[in-house]
């Protein structure tokens, strides 16, 4: 695998100067523990300390220490004072701190997950992640009880990608739930996860799934680097990695998918692709991924070969009228008029009769006006939302044509424009369309179809030299793959292929599926 | 230091090609509302100041689209006319009537006045066939008995994009008559230019008073006072008009060319002539040169097929025997025809067939020995025509009103 030199990614910080005070070490005295300890949070309110006694004369000073609100509370009454309080009177009194730890450990916890921390650094991290520590006078040790329980959003239905056809979960905030959302539709060994926390500030949790066998070893090690890299203070969203990992700055294509939906991720981990799940969004990150990705919907593969086939194409089509429909109008009507039919020559030049902008300024109004308009509709409350799609069908629509200062066809257009660009799938593709679109308009009004034609050689050759981890963005186009071309344009029936993506899985590893119809039938 | 060459010599690079590109500017641009959309082009003899008189047409775009643009009072088309020498030093005069520069690939036919073409046209395609403006599918008309100029200026009902009045009659009447065709420049100049064929040209006139018919008032009666009217089938010759043929003798002329989309025939029926009516709904026509002795001559296949449309005579339609006489007269009418035709031409010297092209397709070589002297062989060259005619459908009736 080759990567680009890319200048704009940050220089790998040395990781070991982060590391000085983490070896500072738990104190024996429980007193000093708590003092340190609420010297470090400032004598914060939500934290809770609590002090008490264990053993059968109830003389061992021991305590517990926990964040109202990331732990559950019922959850630390029940199953650590209860039992530490109530059920500990067995354990041996005069037995050495360590004995009478271990004890504590092996008999008188009743959770699942307990650890021993030794380190102060982690001790602090635990309480921040909602667990309890415990810890007894006399040992420097302390015991960390999972007890994280803080309110979480329920799963719902997705509500950036949807389907017609297909599950209706969505990934949320938690991690946790997410990864249960993925490790539940594929039950195999061989899914691999692991976890690393980045943000010195925020400590993110982030993990990268993949399955073992299918993902090329080399794309699991270069995601693992990417993201040992970093180095920032936070990470909020899946954004904030997928500018750091992604490959090449300065482009307006996105070099990694993000979806919300558990069924998307599992096809491309199963299509040995890795997938990027960060804590607190519900957006994760695949990669690596091409640019035909972006026009692949999951319910492309729920839906009869036949009607995905032509959903696909539909896809494509808007792709191109999204980013070319304006260009294509000006440089019809300024150029080369005559390639128009002659009826509707006569018709635009009829409406054009009288419009004081030539037609690149026109074009330019009304699709500046469009982006104002979405913009403010993501923005506004929605109580008002309404004003804005009022005011905007009359601004467009009506008085714009009525005061002649913009010619009917142009409405059509920048309307066809609108429409197409949300019948993309993908919202960040859609988004390097209505970008590359304004590049095409002012080349078109500058040399017609020759200048757009030039436009989109630059563009190709650009997105040419495009690497998605290491993988050509046009791949399996360019270079041309002709055992790939099952799933880019055409969406053949699924036991028609017998190797899936050989560009980034191993594709041996995966079984070939078998129609059964044709089984029966022959 | 290798980074900051690089970045050095990325910032030149893009300075060339952006001012190069941006200093260009829209040189070649024109907004579509800046044409002038020349519909037809009229060419005449011109009476003083030069060889040609030119007349545009120039589309008026409000007031053919119609909707909330057009006023309603104007007229669809305006035209402008100048003369000059050659053609585009005429069409560089209008220029000085016109506010904006003629735009001519929507040409949709160019009109020839009949003084003009008698006295010869072969020269004036030059222009078409040279200016990358011009399409070369523009349809070739002569203004039979007037100038161009004033078959152009006639306003019709029902189309209301100006130059299609012209083509669209010319058309829709040789599709459905049979009497006439339309062809495109590269047609006509293939044929004008060729040795071994003779152009046949559709004719348009003006029935009624020309000089009312020049306003919108024309189209707002019920029966406009002028109109144009596609009528007859000029024969030319060595790029001059010598002829016009009409009505059967124009469809003589196009059974053999294999022109005839359809057309109506009327048949003789129990002594009344021209009392049965056949819709010819295909036909086919091939023209083979057959030579005998170093002496060629030409055999005509015409194979038509047609309905019963009309009767209004008493006969039985159901009846073979009948169907087959009908059969019989139908080949024989048609027969006559291309004889008539065939004998026309031969008077005027002028091998609208191609027979000549047949020729040379056969023997090139006996072709050339006789190129020469081709009128003289034309005149004598032996035709014989075979015409095979099924009538296959009576239509929804079977017998007629009169029948006991």
């Amino acid at each position: 695998m080759s990567f680009h030199w890319n200048p704009f990614q940050k220089k790998n910080h040395d990781n070991n100067t982060d590391k000085k005070q983490v070896e500072s070490p738990l104190h024996k005295d429980i007193s000093e523990n708590i003092a340190k300890l609420k010297l470090e949070f400032g004598d914060s309110t939500e934290i809770v300390i609590r002090t008490f006694h264990i053993g059968r004369h109830k003389d061992l000073p021991a305590v517990a220490i926990y964040m109202e609100g990331l732990a559950d509370q019922n959850f630390v009454n029940k199953f650590i004072m209860e039992s530490l309080m109530l059920h500990s009177s067995d354990i041996e009194e005069h037995a050495s701190s360590k004995a009478l730890f271990q004890s504590i450990k092996m008999n008188a916890l009743t959770l699942s997950n307990v650890k021993i921390l030794k380190v102060w650094d982690e001790l602090v991290l635990s309480i921040l992640s909602g667990s309890t520590i415990i810890m007894i006078d006399g040992w420097n040790e302390a015991l960390v009880g999972e007890t994280q329980g803080w309110e979480e959003r329920a799963i719902t239905e997705p509500t950036s990608q949807t389907v017609v056809r297909g599950p209706k979960d969505a990934f949320t905030e938690s991690i946790k739930i997410n990864v249960t959302l993925i490790r539940k539709r594929i039950k195999s060994a061989n899914l691999r996860m692991e976890t690393v926390q980045i943000g010195e500030v925020s400590r993110t949790q982030i993990a990268y799934m993949y399955i073992q066998g299918i993902a090329k070893e080399d794309l699991v090690q270069e995601v693992k680097s990417r993201l040992d890299k970093i180095h920032t203070d936070s990470i909020l969203e899946s954004g904030n990695i997928e500018e750091f990992i992604q490959d090449q700055m300065l482009t307006p294509f996105p070099q990694l998918i993000n979806t919300e939906r558990p069924d998307a991720a599992v096809g491309n981990l199963l299509e040995g692709r890795v997938v990027i799940l960060i804590n607190g969004t519900p957006f994760v990150l695949i990669a690596p991924a091409t640019f035909f990705q972006f026009f692949q919907s999951p319910e492309d593969y729920y839906q009869r070969a036949d009607i995905a086939t032509f959903m696909r194409l539909l896809r494509f089509l808007v792709f191109f009228i999204s980013l070319l429909a304006p260009s294509i109008y000006i440089a019809l009507t300024t150029f080369h008029q005559q390639m128009l039919p002659f009826p509707l020559l006569i018709n635009i030049a009829a409406q054009r009769e009288g419009i004081p902008f030539p037609a690149f300024i026109e074009a330019l109004i009304m699709e500046v006006t469009f982006e104002i308009l979405r913009e403010a509709g993501i923005r506004m409350p929605r109580a008002v939302g309404q004003a804005v799609s009022i005011v905007g069908a009359i601004v467009i629509g009506e008085a714009a044509v009525q005061a002649g200062i913009i010619s009917p066809a142009m409405v059509i257009v920048v309307g066809i424009t609108a429409i197409s660009s949300f019948a993309i799938p993908s919202f960040n593709i859609a988004i390097s369309a209505r970008i590359l679109r304004f590049i095409f308009m002012a080349s078109a009004a500058m040399a017609g179809f020759y200048g757009m034609t030039l436009t989109a050689i630059v563009v190709v050759a650009h997105m040419n030299s495009l690497r998605s981890f290491g993988v050509p963005y046009l791949k399996p186009l360019s270079p041309f793959s002709l055992s790939e071309q099952k799933d880019i344009f055409l969406r053949l029936p699924q036991w028609f292929s017998q190797k899936k993506l050989s560009t980034i899985g191993n594709a041996n590893e995966i079984k070939k599926p078998t129609n059964q119809a044709s089984q029966d039938g022959d | 230091m290798v980074i900051k060459m690089i970045k050095k010599y990325a910032a030149v690079c893009l300075l060339v090609v952006g001012v190069s590109v941006l200093l260009t500017g829209c040189w070649n641009s024109k907004e579509i509302n800046e044409l002038a959309i020349v519909t037809t082009m009229g060419i005449d003899q011109a009476e003083e100041d030069g060889r040609f008189e030119v007349t545009i047409e120039l589309a008026n775009p409000p007031e053919v689209a119609g909707g909330s643009q057009s006023s309603g009072r104007a007229s669809t088309a305006t035209v402008y006319s100048a003369t000059g020498d050659t053609l585009i030093s005429a069409i560089r005069r209008i220029v000085q009537q016109t506010p904006r520069e003629p735009f001519f690939p929507y040409t949709q036919s160019i009109v020839f006045g009949e003084e003009l073409a008698r006295s010869g046209i072969q020269d004036t395609f030059d222009l078409l066939e040279r200016n990358q403006e011009f399409r070369t599918t523009p349809r070739v008309l002569i203004a039979r008995g007037h100038t161009a100029k004033e078959v152009i200026k006639i306003l019709s009902p029902l189309e209301k994009i100006p130059a299609k009045k012209l083509v669209k009659t010319s058309e829709i009447s040789g599709k459905s008559l049979g009497e006439t065709i339309t062809v495109k420049v590269f047609e006509f100049v293939d044929q004008i230019t060729s040795e071994s064929a003779e152009p046949l040209v559709g004719g348009v006139s003006i029935i009624g008073d020309k000089e009312q018919g020049t306003g919108v008032s024309n189209i707002e009666d019920t029966e406009p006072n002028a109109l144009i009217k596609s009528e007859g089938l000029a024969i030319f010759k060595d790029g001059h008009l010598k002829r016009w043929v009409e009505k059967e003798d124009a469809r003589g002329m196009l059974w053999v060319v294999n022109k005839i989309e359809s057309t109506i025939i009327n048949l003789d029926c129990n002594q009344e002539a021209s009392a049965l009516s056949i819709k010819i709904t295909n036909t086919h026509s091939s023209i083979n040169a057959v030579i005998k002795n170093g002496q060629p001559t030409i055999t005509i296949d015409v194979k038509e097929e047609g309905e019963v449309e009309e009767v209004l005579c008493n006969i039985d339609v159901t009846d073979q025997t009948t169907i087959q006489n009908f059969e019989k007269q139908l080949e024989d009418k048609t027969k006559q025809e291309i004889e008539r035709a065939i004998k026309i031409a031969k008077e005027e010297k002028s091998d609208v067939f191609g027979f000549g092209e047949a020729i040379n397709r056969k023997d090139p070589g006996l072709w050339k020995q006789i190129k020469k002297n081709y009128d003289e062989e034309f005149t004598a060259l032996e035709v014989n025509i075979k015409v095979d005619a099924y009538i296959t459908r009576s239509g929804m009736r079977t017998g007629s009103y009169n029948q006991e």
